[in-house]
């Protein structure tokens, strides 16, 4: 039973991981700054890694009850952000 | 800042690009005019902790609202009036020392604004001006509100192109920002490094992810527009732990990058080793240049030929605050160094009077010249102008006539002129004349006198001991104490 719970978790943790790949990709650009082309794809795949870093460490912080200190969920400084 | 209402007929528009509003310039102020749709994202930056703190320390521009009518009435949206920073300086006057220490400034502020909900929109050198010898972030549109879901930090390729790739270039390749930044003003794409580097320079760690990846990436897509759709993370917090995450990372690029101080160049170390002032002589001139600080108390000296600063370092403790100008990069970077960590007033630039930086950008009216932020043709710019052991280099290695150079040490300087004149018996003046000796036939104490007091009156003068060379504390003919 153990094990089977386990091994949800690491589907889940899978699953987790390749879910930001596809959300974190490059927001609109709205600034008025060249967003450059090159160095605007490697940020897309740069954020894409981050964001699978942000899963995983989210999900080892739940399965392992491990607690960063960067970890950003703490923070809850967004609460002030009303757009 | 001055509070008077400085209405003054002459008001130029200098900033344009950011739709989020303009700056305005008139004779003494600087104000910036705030599109209504931004100003209220604006006042609330302002009122950050953040933003609060960073004007408190000088790392960000004093700002304050002022009413509308202080730029004349006719502009629609709010005014807000800026410290003056006085001596603007732009990227291309800069050592690699100075373009790092204001890119850390400001992943600095964007780091911390994330952390109260704002973003910094573009991430460019010319943000940052240097009151002295502290860089200071003086673009306040660069902030706005962030989209809480929005993970992409917009400005990530121009922060690569005008502050890692040129630190990067100039470490690797032996690029001089000078040229860097004067043939372009947003910096270097990944493609210009490119094709400079090896085969196996090309997979070196930080000349991978900035320059290699980036220019296969948009070589293989940069055609399709949809690399641009909007997409937003599933949380808040997601995308704010990527943008730190990105942020951080170009700051340990960025440091990576920091330049080190130089093993040598031709002027590093010229008055310790290669100079042929003994210790007693160099006393000498020290006490003839402190004596004339002393009599004459300038405010502001301009430091033409500073070499590493010895003398700027001397006025700046005295009390004046130094704009210290040398051809040679890599002593301007060491007397930035050296004014950076005794946190003395100076200005380091890397600015050859006999050509000295032009007006730039759009219609010559971005960014102004050398001569026009110093004020020459405008009654001068400093109480001093300083040109020690550098006349020979301007008269011989320049080919400038005498009267010429003494013409704009007029126009430069307020007040008083001290000045070194090197004779043609000179062991330096020798070494650079290499054979040309009849060229040179009119340069002369007399005739140099006999200029000089055609422009000013003399103060005072000295010869150094043992040495053709004579210094000279000259006013301004007409000059007010």
């Amino acid at each position: 039973m153990k094990i089977a719970t386990q091994g949800n978790y690491k589907i889940i943790g899978a699953a987790l991981l390749l879910l930001p790949l596809i959300l974190a990709t490059p927001s609109r650009a709205y600034g008025y700054a060249d967003p450059g082309t090159g160095a605007f794809i490697y940020q897309a795949a740069y954020a894409a890694f981050l964001g699978g870093t942000f899963y995983l460490r989210k999900f080892l912080n739940r399965f392992f009850g491990k607690r960063k200190p960067a970890d950003p969920t703490t923070s809850g400084t967004h609460d002030r952000v009303s757009r | 800042m001055t509070a008077s209402a400085d209405k003054l007929p002459i008001i130029t528009f200098r900033s344009f690009r950011d739709p989020a509003g303009r700056l305005v310039r008139t004779r003494d102020r600087i104000l910036r005019v705030v599109d209504p749709a931004y100003a209220s994202d604006l006042e609330s930056f302002l009122a950050t902790g953040t933003a609060r703190q960073a004007m408190e320390t000088g790392r960000l521009v004093r700002t304050i609202p002022v009413a509308s009518s202080e730029v004349g009435g006719s502009e629609t949206g709010r005014v807000y009036e800026h410290e003056r920073i006085r001596f603007p300086s732009y990227p291309y006057e800069w050592p690699a020392e100075m373009l790092h220490a204001a890119g850390v400034l400001t992943l600095n502020l964007g780091i911390q604004a994330l952390e109260e909900g704002f973003g910094i929109k573009d991430a460019t050198p010319y943000n940052v001006l240097y009151r002295g010898s502290e860089p200071v972030f003086v673009d306040v549109l660069s902030f706005e509100r962030r989209d809480p879901l929005d993970p992409t930090w917009i400005a990530y390729a121009q922060f690569v192109r005008t502050f890692l790739l040129p630190l990067l270039a100039q470490r690797d390749f032996g690029s001089k920002l000078q040229s860097i930044f004067s043939g372009q003003r947003d910096g270097l794409e990944p493609e210009a490094l490119y094709h400079q580097a090896s085969l196996l320079g090309r997979l070196k760690p930080h000349f991978l992810s900035l320059v290699t990846l980036p220019k296969w990436a948009g070589a293989k897509r940069g055609a399709d527009e949809s690399i641009y759709r909007p997409k937003k993370s599933s949380s808040p917090e997601q995308a704010r732990y990527i943008l730190e995450g990105l942020m951080n990372r170009s700051r340990k690029q960025l440091n990576a990058m920091a330049p080190q101080p130089p093993a040598d160049s031709t002027w590093t170390g010229y008055l310790d080793h290669k100079s042929l002032y003994s210790p007693a002589q160099l006393a000498q001139k020290q006490r003839f240049f402190e004596q004339a600080l002393d009599s004459t108390k300038p405010a502001s000296l301009l430091d033409v030929g500073s070499n590493e600063g010895h003398f700027s370092f001397l006025a700046a403790r005295k009390g004046a605050s130094v704009v210290a100008i040398d051809t040679d990069p890599a002593v301007v970077g060491s007397i930035w160094r050296q004014a950076s960590k005794e946190k003395l007033d100076v200005l380091p630039l890397v600015v050859d009077l006999t050509r000295p930086t032009p007006a730039t950008g759009w219609r010559n009216q971005e960014c102004l010249s050398f001569l026009e932020r110093s004020g020459a043709g405008s009654g001068g710019g400093f109480d001093m102008v300083a040109m020690l052991a550098v006349m020979h280099h301007i008269l011989v290695t320049e080919r400038i006539p005498m009267e010429d150079l003494l013409d704009l040490a007029d126009q430069l300087t307020k007040r008083d002129l001290l000045i070194e004149f090197v004779g043609p018996e000179d062991p330096m003046f020798r070494r650079i004349v290499r054979g040309r000796d009849r060229l040179y036939t009119n340069i002369t104490r007399e005739s140099f006198e006999s200029a000089a007091e055609a422009r000013f009156e003399l103060l005072r003068s000295e010869r150094i001991d043992g040495l053709h060379r004579w210094l000279y504390l000259y006013r301004r003919r007409g000059a007010v104490n």
